[in-house]
């Protein structure tokens, strides 16, 4: 069941009534992680077996890290438990992606390799990392062992965020789990608020933009260079709405229910750099990436050239986790050597500055060299293979004839951006920022849902990131 | 260089701090606030309804015709496929606002959603273009196309309608149907090829459309935006079931090649040339080009199909035309497909300004080839 069907809305309601009449902590617990259980298997009930492994490995290797604490036995479960949970993940979602790339290799020899018929379980990257956050920072002692069976499976399993994110630490979500929480009417508001505008992105605008990106970039090699371009910044639009609506909508719904999630996007289209990039994208992804990853391999401690190693090799990894496909290491790739060529640049540059008559010039420079790179980036992640990607960068980059299809849709979504971020640190912030105590902002959630449901459109679209 | 943004307090939607009224601030309640935004933001919908839906289309029975035609009271603007505006003459004449005379010198276009061309302004369709360039290049021998189409049409409804005109579209010189695929030509129930096509244009009637009595007054106040509210909300189905995801549902596999009875094709040309009071050709539309797959796709999947009903055409004195050809060679010479809109899809849907004007362009051919001998005597 997806946020926006009317069983979701209905299911929300429900459980919102049940958390407003039924005060007792212990039963609200268990009534979300049956709800949460529901909801996944909705989607298809197999999986289920899966997310209570997961469950099982590290709620069982919490325990275990809290009842032998000798080092040599900490590092043993926590190793047990990673093997563990990267296996299952590394089985479902790689398996066939490293058989086949194996394949290519020792065809000439003559040798085989099976591919399995696997189905890929809804949101399985997403509960496994937020499952191995748990373990770890238990053996960081970081966190204490949670002994609730009920508590640890509602935070493996709670359905606003399980499927597609945000990724929630175990730091965050546990104790919010183990405490009376608020449902007061102002949060209710800022729920709704949090919800209508996500509902807003993903289907008004993400999914009306799917079907020109779709038609497009199948048959990229028939159209000009102008339409390409606004293909490609109609993706990077479409994949942020349909992303951070999500998010919106998981954190308005949890917030109605009296649970904060920390802030997955913060407006990743106005970064100058690509560090800043990553500190605004996927923000639960990026953070979870340097704390698991960048910073136990070294991060910068090591000087500068193992730094960069640490970097790409985050990077690549991140970039992996989104699909089993070479191209999204190439686009982890990439946006590694970004990284790096930022921080290299600031270094040469950190005893410069630039003189304040060409500030605004350096810095929308700057914006759009990293705007090019990100949409370069984009085209990788969108395109099924290598050599569409590549024709879709030549149809950009080189100038041709070809067919012109500058549709008025993608068109006024695009400029609406431009305005938008254009005027967000001016003083009609409030304005756009939709802040709950301006008198307009009512009026405006209506009308984006009365238009969001009189535009809704024809098809299913499901969430990208469910893919992940 | 960064901080501006890290401490700005534009933040994205998902960081919003819940909402702390300040003591000193003695505005309206919160309440009111979303009580009033709701009529508010319920008038800017509607206005926007009016500016980018499509309208309610009304329609009225017309006794003579005995069937349901657009109400010529009222224009259709059409904004979801293309942009254009409709005026319809009595008898659901489209493109129009008044009909021929019984005297007038008349070619008629007949067709479907391809002819009734909601998606474009009234100059562009196909007939008027015609009307204009016949007037330009053959200013003594009058001549004028109208056109009666509907979304839907097939050839049932033309052997049933011709008949029924009679004089209320002119002297007649000559009837083009306009077919874009071959489905059309073929009984709306199926298995009823056996039948004599008489007895079937005889037993067929129209379907009447839905709704028909809340058309106009939600018409009247323009309350487009509200009716597809309420007509797609009746489309919801509720699942409760868990389950397996199932596979996305297959679109419905074309039809099994036609097979057609020779006898058919036959019965039916027969039917159409004794309706008919004047000669018959038979503009055929085919779909290419299209873009599929990253390829222009120039080859019709019906063409043996059509070059065989084509032949049938010729036996039984129908004319016809494939368009084949010419659509290719506009997309060649013009560098854009004939059909597809900005707001939708190049290639797919219905023809667009240089689709019709192609269109136009044929007819004048025929109709100097077909009408200009007989009116130059």
């Amino acid at each position: 069941m997806l946020f926006y069907h009317a069983e979701f809305i209905i299911l929300v309601t429900v459980v919102l009534l049940f958390l407003r009449f039924v005060p007792a902590r212990r039963a609200q617990n268990i009534f979300l992680l049956a709800i949460s259980y529901y909801f996944y298997a909705y989607w298809d009930w197999r999986y289920l077996g899966l997310i209570l492994a997961i469950t099982a490995c590290n709620y069982l290797s919490g325990l275990a890290l809290g009842r032998w604490r000798e080092q040599r036995a900490q590092k043993l479960i926590v190793f047990a438990a990673m093997a563990i949970d990267l296996g299952i993940l590394g089985f479902f979602k790689y398996y066939n992606f490293f058989v086949e790339s194996l394949q290519h290799f020792v065809e000439p020899t003559g040798i085989n390799t099976w591919s399995l018929k696997i189905l890929l379980p809804v949101g399985i990257s997403f509960y496994t990392f937020q499952s191995m956050s748990y373990t770890i920072d238990v053996y960081r002692k970081q966190l204490p062992v949670c002994r609730s069976l009920v508590d640890f499976s509602l935070f493996v399993a709670f359905f606003p965020q399980l499927v597609a994110g945000p990724i929630v630490r175990a730091s965050e979500l546990i104790p919010q789990i183990r405490n009376d929480r608020e449902m007061t009417a102002a949060r209710m508001r800022s729920g709704l608020r949090q919800f209508v505008l996500g509902l807003f992105k993903k289907v008004f605008i993400a999914d009306n933009l799917a079907m020109f990106v779709d038609f497009h970039f199948s048959n990229a090699g028939l159209f000009d260079a102008p339409t390409m371009w606004l293909v490609v910044i109609a993706y990077a639009l479409q994949i942020y709405c349909d992303f951070s609506g999500y998010s919106d909508m998981a954190i308005g719904v949890a917030r109605m229910m009296g649970f904060d999630f920390s802030v997955n996007f913060n407006f990743p289209y106005i970064a100058r750099t690509a560090t800043d990039f990553w500190r605004r994208w996927h923000i639960s992804l990026s953070s979870w990436l340097r704390d698991y990853l960048y910073i136990p391999l070294g991060g910068n401690r090591k000087g500068p050239a193992r730094m960069q190693v640490n970097l790409l090799i985050t990077m690549i990894l991140g970039g992996l986790w989104h699909g089993a496909s070479w191209n999204f290491v190439i686009w982890g790739l990439i946006h590694g050597m970004a990284l790096i060529v930022h921080k290299n640049f600031t270094t040469l540059t950190r005893n410069m500055t630039v003189p304040t008559a060409l500030r605004p010039l350096w810095q929308s420079g700057s914006w759009l060299l990293t705007m090019v790179v990100v949409l370069v980036c984009w085209v990788f992640f969108r395109a099924s293979t290598f050599e569409q990607s590549w024709l879709i960068l030549r149809q950009m980059f080189i100038p041709h004839e070809g067919l012109t299809h500058l549709s008025p849709f993608p068109l006024g979504v695009a400029a609406a951006f431009a305005i938008h971020h254009a005027l967000l640190n001016t003083r009609f912030s409030r304005w756009i920022q939709l802040d709950l105590d301006q008198k307009w902002t009512p009026t405006i959630l209506w009308l984006m849902l009365g238009i969001t449901l009189l535009f809704w459109p024809e098809g299913f679209q499901p969430f990208i990131y469910f893919q992940f | 260089m960064h901080s501006r943004y890290r401490n700005s307090m534009a933040q994205d939607s998902s960081a919003h701090p819940h909402s702390v009224k300040d003591p000193h601030d003695h505005s309206p309640p919160m309440f009111l606030a979303w009580a009033a935004g709701l009529p508010i933001a319920g008038l800017l919908l509607w206005l926007i309804g009016y500016v980018f839906c499509d309208c309610i289309v009304v329609m009225s029975k017309d006794e003579q015709l005995d069937t349901w035609v657009r109400h010529p009271d009222y224009s259709l603007r059409f904004h979801s496929e293309g942009w254009g505006t409709s005026h319809f003459a009595e008898h659901g004449i489209v493109g129009t606002k008044q009909g021929p005379a019984a005297d007038d010198r008349t070619v008629v276009i007949w067709g479907d959603s391809y002819v009734e061309a909601v998606h474009v302004d009234d100059s562009t369709k196909m007939h008027n273009q015609f009307n204009r360039l016949w007037q330009k290049k053959h200013p003594d021998s009058p001549l004028r196309a109208y056109a009666v189409g509907q979304a839907g049409y097939h050839m049932f409804d033309y052997l049933k309608l011709m008949p029924k005109f009679g004089d209320n579209l002119g002297d007649v010189q000559a009837h083009v149907i306009v077919l874009h695929t071959p489905s059309d030509l073929y009984p709306p129930k199926p298995g009823q090829l056996e039948r004599p096509v008489s007895q079937q244009v005889q037993a067929y009637s129209q379907p009447k459309p839905l709704a028909m009595r809340w058309r106009e007054p939600w018409r009247d106040l323009e309350l487009s935006a509200l009716w597809i509210l309420v007509r797609d909300s009746k489309g919801v189905k509720l699942r409760w079931q868990p389950g397996a995801i199932a596979d996305a549902p297959q679109p419905a596999a074309d039809p099994a090649p036609w097979n057609p009875e020779p006898s058919y094709w036959g019965d039916l040309l027969t039917e159409l040339k004794q309706r008919a009071d004047a000669p018959v050709t038979i503009l055929y539309l085919p779909t290419v080009p299209f873009l599929e797959d990253g390829q222009l796709i120039v080859e019709d999947e019906n063409e043996s199909l059509m070059t065989k009903f084509a032949e049938a055409c010729h036996e039984h004195g129908i004319g016809f035309v494939s368009m084949r050809d010419t659509l290719i060679e506009a997309y060649h010479k013009h560098g854009r497909i004939p059909r597809g809109f900005a707001n939708t899809l190049p290639g797919r849907g219905h023809l667009n300004d240089l689709g019709h004007a192609v269109v136009a362009h044929k007819l004048t051919e025929l109709m100097e080839e077909r009408v200009g001998a007989v009116l130059s005597r």
